[in-house]
Order: structure tokens, then sequence, then C-alpha cells
């Protein structure tokens, strides 16, 4: 009898090692799931509207960066952005560009340098899912030049250096109509 | 008597605990060996890299379009380079093999009674009139624009053996085109088009026969869908 019940007692202690182990999930696999929450941009903190295409941007907090992308992205501060089309007409994002007050644009930035600051571990090392799955990640999420149905809303992460941040950095989003050729340009204040 | 009772139940606790943990998720046991020297993806040496530039295949379909259409050069829109940060995956220049490819492209498509090739024009923003005015220059009745949105490497792990981790290796092309008229500035065609294409690495390292056929594929396919579409989709101006 004392030796069933030293064992239900190894028993136990082994099962509860296991559920705590299997419990702790990777956060840059758990991150690929996570999708920024769908709104319209005039739900943004920043929105602003022209010719009934509107815009929206967000800051990203530490929480949400987390939740979105795994781990903290250090030197680059992200935002929500939102580009709502609610036109008759296509349009397309034909231009995404960081710039400082007095429209100097910075040099843009390759998502590869973001995933290096938010370094997943491995050193790049092939063999490493955590590389794989932060680049994957870091494509799918990322705002693309794309093209937008009347009534759609597209959403993406933009990446700006958070010392630019500091030199009143600003969001140009350069919007092209698709029926014809003209172009109409939205300017959203980063560091508020 | 009491201290053998003790020593069994110390074996019988080690033993239950061995026997009742599933092995691989425990904490304790690294997935990855403390001295295992650290393969990092990079382009191959110049030697072995792929070529990225293909015969296209020629249609054999009447024209859509009685003019000519001057393509200009391919604008690199992608979020991030091929991999790592870098093109040199290959043994001729992404953009310029992609911008000379789109042109091949277009002219086997045979929707256009004539195809110039425009090169050193990479303006983001080329308005109504700068079309009008190049187009006078060259010759030609309309300008197709094209965005290179996506041409990307990327790894998915599958899955764990023996042999070691096996991941899938995509390459991801995408572009976006704009059919312009030249007189008018109506955009007669524009869409957005997509492919992927990819294999599976068992070995380790990833080698030019990883990606090489996988983009060529995925770029092929890519422009067969643009000169479909085009051929499907583009409006005709009533002269």
């Amino acid at each position: 009898m004392r030796y069933v019940t030293l064992f239900l007692v190894a028993f136990s202690l082994s099962v509860s090692v296991s559920v705590l182990a299997t419990a702790k999930e990777d956060k840059y696999l758990a991150a690929l799931s996570n999708q920024l929450n769908f709104r319209e941009a005039s739900s943004y903190a920043f929105h602003t509207n022209n010719r009934n295409i509107e815009i929206g941007v967000e800051r990203i907090d530490k929480d949400g960066m987390k939740r979105l992308l795994g781990n903290n992205t250090k030197k680059y501060t992200p935002f929500d952005v939102a580009v709502t089309n609610n036109t008759k007409f296509r349009i397309y994002i034909n231009q995404i560009v960081v710039s400082n007050a007095n429209n100097h644009a910075y040099p843009k930035i390759d998502l590869s340098d973001v995933h290096d600051a938010i370094d997943p571990g491995g050193k790049g090392n092939k063999d490493d899912m955590r590389d794989a799955a932060l680049r994957n990640n870091l494509f799918n999420k990322a705002m693309a030049h794309t093209i937008l149905s009347p009534g759609e809303t597209v959403q993406g992460i933009v990446f700006v250096k958070s010392k630019h941040l500091d030199e009143g950095a600003l969001l140009l989003l350069q919007i092209q109509n698709m029926k014809r050729v003209a172009f109409m340009d939205f300017n959203a204040p980063l560091n508020k | 008597m009491r201290m053998i009772a003790y020593f069994r139940f110390l074996n019988l606790v080690v033993l239950g605990f061995i026997l009742l943990a599933p092995v691989p998720q425990t904490p304790f046991i690294s997935t990855a060996l403390a001295g295992e020297k650290v393969k990092k993806v990079k382009p191959p040496k110049v030697k072995r890299r792929p070529n990225l530039s293909y015969r296209p295949n020629i249609a054999r379909l009447p024209t859509k379009y009685s003019g000519t259409v001057g393509v200009l050069a391919i604008r690199d829109k992608r979020a991030m380079k091929f991999y790592g940060g870098e093109d040199g995956y290959f043994s001729e220049g992404v953009l310029q093999t992609l911008s000379n490819t789109l042109y091949l492209e277009i002219k086997a498509g045979r929707s256009f009674a004539g195809v110039k090739k425009i090169p050193n024009v990479h303006d983001q923003k080329i308005d109504r009139k700068e079309i009008k005015n190049l187009a006078a220059q060259q010759g030609v009745d309309y300008i197709f624009i094209a965005d290179l949105t996506a041409f990307n490497m990327l790894r998915k792990k599958m899955r764990k053996n023996k042999k070691g981790l096996d991941f899938k290796i995509n390459i991801k092309f995408g572009l976006v085109g704009q059919l312009i008229d030249a007189n008018t500035g109506a955009i007669l065609w524009s869409e957005p088009i997509a492919r992927a294409d990819g294999t599976l690495n068992t070995d380790k390292r990833i080698s030019a026969e990883d990606y090489g056929p996988s983009s060529k594929r995925a770029i092929q396919s890519g422009f067969d869908d643009l000169k479909m579409s085009i051929r499907t989709l583009g409006l005709e101006i009533n002269q």
C-alpha cells in the first residue's frame, strides 16, 4: 500500500513537470497567429480624410509588439497603419515614405534590419525555426503596396527608427487613382 | 530496514519520473547542442549562383491592342530584399533581369502590335503630363508600369526527423502592373499579381537548387498570369 502511494506521488510529480513543459509555447510561433485588430481607418487614434480616402495611424505599444511579433522591436518603433477606400474607384498605395519635418525622406527600412534588431536567437542558424517564423511574420504583417477596391480597408505595420521620431518624423502615404493617373498625398505625424 | 525502504522509495520515484516524463518536451534537454556550429543562410559562391533569366513562351493569339506599348523598368517596392537584406543570390542582377523579363514576356504575350523597352525611368511618381511627354518622345501609344512588391525567399519549418530539421523554402513573387493610355492618362489595366513556389530542404544548408528553379517557376507563373489578365481584363479605348 505504501509503495502504491509512493508510486502515485512520483506519477503526479512527473505529470506536473510535463504539463509545465508543454504549456510553454514559443513566443515567435505564437505571434504568427496573432493579427492586427481589424478596424477601418476612421477608428484610429490619428486619422485623416481627403476625398473619401481615409488614413489611420496608431503607435503599437510594447504589449502589442510582443503579441504581434513575439518580442520588443527595440530601435524600430512599429505603427499600425490603415487605409480605407470610400471612393467609387480602385486606388493604389503608391508610396510609403517616412520623412523628417522638412519633408526629407529617410532611407527605406529593410525588414531584415528589423528582424536583426529583434534578434530571435540562433544568429540566423539555418536550423533555427524562430528565425524563419519571425521573418515570415514580418513579411506578412508589413504594410504592402497594394490595390484597394471601393469600400475596402487594408492594414499593415510600418517600422520607423525610434531616433527619427524625436526629429518630428512624418509618414507620407501617396495614393494613386486607378481609373486615371492622379495622385493624392497624406501626411501623418508620428511623434504624437 | 528503514534505510532499505527509503532507498526503494527513492528508486521508485526516479524510475517513475524517467518512465513517465515525455522526453521531447522536457525543459532539461536542449534541442540544439551547445557546440553545434552555426550555419547561417548566405548566398552561395559566385560560380554556384543560379540565373534568373529564361526564354518565355510565345503566345499564338491575335493582338488585342493595335498600338505600341513602352515598358518601363520595374520599380522596387519590396518590404525586404530577397533574403537577409541582400539580392546577391543569383548570377544576374534581380531588378535588371526582372525588368528585361517583363519586356520579353509582354512581347511574347502578343497583346500589342509593338513593344518597346524604355530604360532608365525609375521615378516613383510619374504624372499624366510626364507620361504623355515620355510616350511622344519614345513614339509609343501606351505605357506599362510595374512595381515589384515581392521577390523573397522565406523558410517554413515542416518537421523534425533523424537527419535534422526539414524546412520548406518558399519563393514569393508579386508585382502590381498598370497599362496606361498615354494620350488620356486612362488606366486600361491594373492588377496585383502574386505567385509562390517552393521546395523541401533536408540537407542542412541552402544551395542554389533549393531556390533557383523555384524562383524561375514563381516568376514565370506570375508573368503568365499577367499576360492572361491583360488579354482578358484590359480595357480598350474607342477610337
